[in-house]
């Protein structure tokens, strides 16, 4: 793979953590990578919540992903940040592929969804044991407790 | 009337999702006894009356087979079927004829008589969670030892807790079975009536939160459920939410939180079409003993996990389950519904005895390790309880006294 190929990070994404919070219960917003129901594994990364108000909190967000990236040692390729949204993509250490992160606030939907996906470089999707090994690999478990902390400008 | 139920023991069919089919599949992994494998018969009567009620056209179809893939949990669902496991529900089965067979003794020899609400049971829900759990082995010593565990502790004798054991396996014997119950024997007439309507209950709820999954997250009944209607839910729910009374780290998944909303309605709707014979006093105690039964698979799951308290008794321990409403706010909410819909006596369908200690101990603890705790119980949540301990906790000192429901209420 090149550097071109990585900044525009074409291929299937692999999702690896999406949280979508809204403040209704009965909206129809749903974090769209939910699998429908259930209490498998990877359904705990995958979640809508349901928050007391929707706040703009880029900078907790941006302050997560980017003690998380400190952690292991990732540097950026691409970085965004605005008060109601945040994007990075950064290599993975192999460089098999990259991670793309996210935060936006929707005001038309009254929702926010913060994800995190990967894309390989061979262009597919990871098969189950290698997304089991980059959730271990990267602690993703831990960026996900962050991240559903973060978008409620939580600090705890 | 029963629906017919379609034992499978090979693949179901690839339609996905609700097609006038309820799927109910059951598996067991390697350590499930023998115990474990013999009320597939109870489970399938109590799943199939409760899926007709909720949709009398519908069918149910049940399968049977070992765990291949499932997780170690009580249930989950995707669009193919509700997936139990079989170990789960037995125990359910088993604390059920465990909690009817004493609520028995205590109707009979009452003769029925609404005094028969006042009475605190001698076998409580943990209890009756222990005496099932140790049931399941072949060893008969770990029975012996609950049990004298649980006579020593409730002042019950060797005897009653005798007599209640033998009533306990003359349920199984006549439901796994079958047979036709003696109309002579009140005793096994009424077990088995507060078993089926408690049991009934309780799966009304546990399937009801799953067929929401299966039927592609929507709920098969459309109407306002009760406790939405009276603004209770609402409330109960806020109290996970900032500015509530509990920990707001176990954050409340929406789909979640619609699949719980739909078990109540499944609930409410069985609860309003049980009718155990003209005797109200049995449809309120089957209202009562399920809210005991209920207890188990809320408060800390059915394959829940056994720990030693300060005294030194095996208890099991709180189990909470992330996305979810805490333990204690479903099983508030599972009161709420039977309360409401109890025509005679409401004042006693609330969360008593033994329920409201544990209830109250789960609360205290969970305002105590949080510090922003609003620590405002919400008269929604002490509706629940009985009024002896909104008196205790206003100052008035706590004994048992605290838990009674009384009738008179």
């Amino acid at each position: 793979v090149n550097t071109v190929s990585a900044n525009t990070a074409q291929g299937t994404k692999t999702p690896l953590i999406g949280i979508t919070a809204v403040t209704d219960e009965e909206s129809s917003v749903v974090e769209p990578e939910a699998a429908p129901g259930g209490a498998l594994e990877m359904s705990r990364f995958f979640a809508t919540h349901l928050v007391a108000n929707l706040v703009k909190c880029g900078n907790s967000v941006e302050s997560v992903f980017g003690d998380w990236l400190k952690t292991h040692g990732l540097i950026p390729l691409k970085k965004t940040t605005m008060p109601d949204r945040y994007f990075m993509r950064v290599w993975d250490h192999d460089k098999r592929g990259v991670f793309e992160g996210r935060y936006q606030i929707n005001n038309k939907t009254q929702s926010i969804r913060v994800s995190l996906d990967f894309y390989d470089i061979s262009g597919k999707k990871l098969v189950i044991q290698d997304v089991n090994k980059v959730l271990s690999t990267y602690k993703l478990a831990d960026l996900w407790e962050s991240l559903a902390e973060a978008i409620e400008c939580d600090p705890s | 009337v029963r629906s017919f139920i379609v034992l499978l023991f090979c693949l179901i069919s690839p339609i996905t999702s609700f097609a006038g089919e309820w799927r109910l599949a059951l598996c067991h992994g390697q350590e499930a006894t023998k115990d474990d494998l013999k009320y597939r018969n109870a489970i399938g009567l109590s799943a199939s009356s409760v899926f007709s009620a909720i949709d009398p056209k519908a069918v149910t179809t049940m399968k049977v087979r070992q765990c291949v893939q499932e997780p170690d949990l009580a249930c989950y669902a995707d669009d193919t079927a509700i997936y139990c496991r079989e170990e789960s529900f037995s125990q359910l089965i088993r604390i059920a004829a465990w909690l009817a067979a004493e609520r028995a003794f205590i109707f009979v020899s009452r003769e029925g008589s609404p005094a028969t609400l006042g009475v605190a049971p001698s076998l409580t829900w943990t209890d009756a969670y222990l005496l099932a759990d140790a049931d399941r082995y072949p060893d008969a010593g770990k029975l012996n030892r609950v049990a004298n565990q649980v006579t020593e502790q409730r002042g019950l004798s060797a005897d009653s807790l005798n007599a209640i054991y033998s009533l306990y396996l003359d349920i199984h014997r006549h439901i796994n079975n079958n047979t036709e119950v003696d109309p002579d024997n009140a005793y096994l007439n009424v077990a088995i009536a507060v078993y089926r309507a408690s049991l009934e209950y309780a799966f009304a709820f546990l399937l009801g939160h799953e067929a929401y999954h299966f039927n592609n997250n929507r709920c098969h009944i459309q109407s306002a459920s009760i406790i939405k209607s009276k603004g209770i839910w609402s409330v109960i729910r806020g109290l996970q939410l900032k500015g509530g009374l509990y920990d707001t780290s176990n954050r409340l998944d929406t789909v979640e939180l619609k699949a719980d909303h739909c078990g109540y309605k499944w609930l409410q709707t069985v609860s309003e079409k049980t009718e155990l014979g003209a005797n109200k006093v049995l449809n309120t105690l089957a209202r009562k003993a399920a809210i005991d039964l209920l207890a188990s698979p809320l408060l800390i799951g059915l394959k829940g996990r056994l720990e030693k308290n300060i005294h030194s008794n095996v208890v099991p321990a709180v189990k909470v389950l992330p996305g979810y409403l805490y333990p204690q706010s479903r099983l508030a909410l599972v009161s709420a519904t039977l309360r409401l819909t109890e025509p005679k006596s409401p004042h006693v369908v609330k969360l008593c005895n033994e329920v409201s200690k544990a209830m109250v101990s789960i609360i205290q603890d969970a305002v105590t390790h949080y510090p922003d705790s609003s620590g405002i119980v919400p008269d929604e949540v002490l509706a629940e309880l009985p009024a002896g301990v909104e008196k205790s906790w206003n100052g008035a000192p706590w004994s048992e006294k605290s838990h009674v429901c009384e009738i008179g209420e």
